[in-house]
């Protein structure tokens, strides 16, 4: 399997703003039925937030859902190609040790790639 | 992709009584570093729930994570996995039914949990250098 990540990714990333609320986000990835959503501030990409990250950073210490998303944000970003194959997706996840990657074309934000995209029944030097 | 899934599972799961908090679960996530409770009542696996529940049947549906407890939104339909399956066999298993996280139980108990990560991460490669974007390239894009 020769995949590129565009061919896996989830196209058309969806976006909150930094001052909406942790429950606003979590009906987003709810509603859009995603995990991550990408968090923008001042029209410019500010970083991401994961179900995961509303979990372990507003539940488990005790934020409320009213509390701005934005500082629950990762910022130091790892991105992939587009046009990238699979495997250096994966390569890139177990490097940083991260589960999704924002995919870049023509210099914007084309999707997100999810680990639960990538083929784990693929053998680990043709995913 | 070969071996068992006792290879790849992460042991020691944490396991949690229907009554506990969403909040105490919460709680164990982070600090064991976990996307997955086991719940457990009457030393028997009674269901799981993940980071992900948490946020759409409690943080989206406005419901308080100190009130709301575990037996309240666990997932009760299990697929099973034993330490012996074959990792093809998870990797079937979460394909199939469209999970991310699998309980592993032997004799009864539950001994570890497989998830999707373990499955796809689960080889060595090295990346090369030129393709690694740093926070200088993504910074500053306007999405779409």
């Amino acid at each position: 399997m020769n995949a590129k990540v565009r061919d896996v990714m989830t196209p058309g990333p969806i976006g909150v703003d930094y001052y909406q609320s942790i429950g606003t986000a979590a009906r987003t990835m709810r509603d859009w039925g995603v995990g991550a959503v990408l968090v923008v501030s001042d029209q410019a990409l500010y970083g991401l937030v994961t179900d995961r990250d509303l979990v372990v950073r507003a539940v488990a210490e005790s934020k409320g859902p009213d509390e701005p998303v934005g500082p629950l944000s990762s910022r130091d970003l790892v991105g992939v190609h587009a046009d990238d194959d699979a495997a250096v997706a994966v390569a890139l996840m177990r490097e940083h040790a991260v589960g999704r990657l924002p995919v870049l074309e023509d210099g914007q934000v084309a999707g997100i790639v999810s680990v639960a995209d990538l083929d784990p029944l693929a053998p680990p030097d043709e995913v | 992709m070969t071996g068992k899934v006792r290879d790849i599972m992460s042991a020691a799961p944490v396991c949690m009584a229907p009554t506990e908090s969403v909040s105490a679960a919460a709680k164990a996530m982070q600090e064991r570093g976990v996307g997955t409770v086991l719940v457990v009542s009457g030393g028997r696996l009674a269901g799981l729930v993940t980071d992900r529940d948490i946020t759409v049947r409690v943080l989206a549906e406005n419901r308080d994570p100190l009130t709301t407890r575990l037996g309240d939104i666990y997932t009760a339909e299990l697929a099973l996995l034993s330490p012996d399956d074959d990792v093809r066999y998870a990797a079937r298993l979460v394909r199939e039914r469209a999970v991310r996280r699998l309980p592993v139980v032997a004799d009864g108990i539950p001994v570890g949990v497989v998830s999707v990560g373990d499955l796809a991460l689960d080889s060595n490669s090295t990346v090369p250098d030129a393709i690694v974007l740093g926070r200088t390239v993504l910074n500053g894009i306007v999405p779409d």
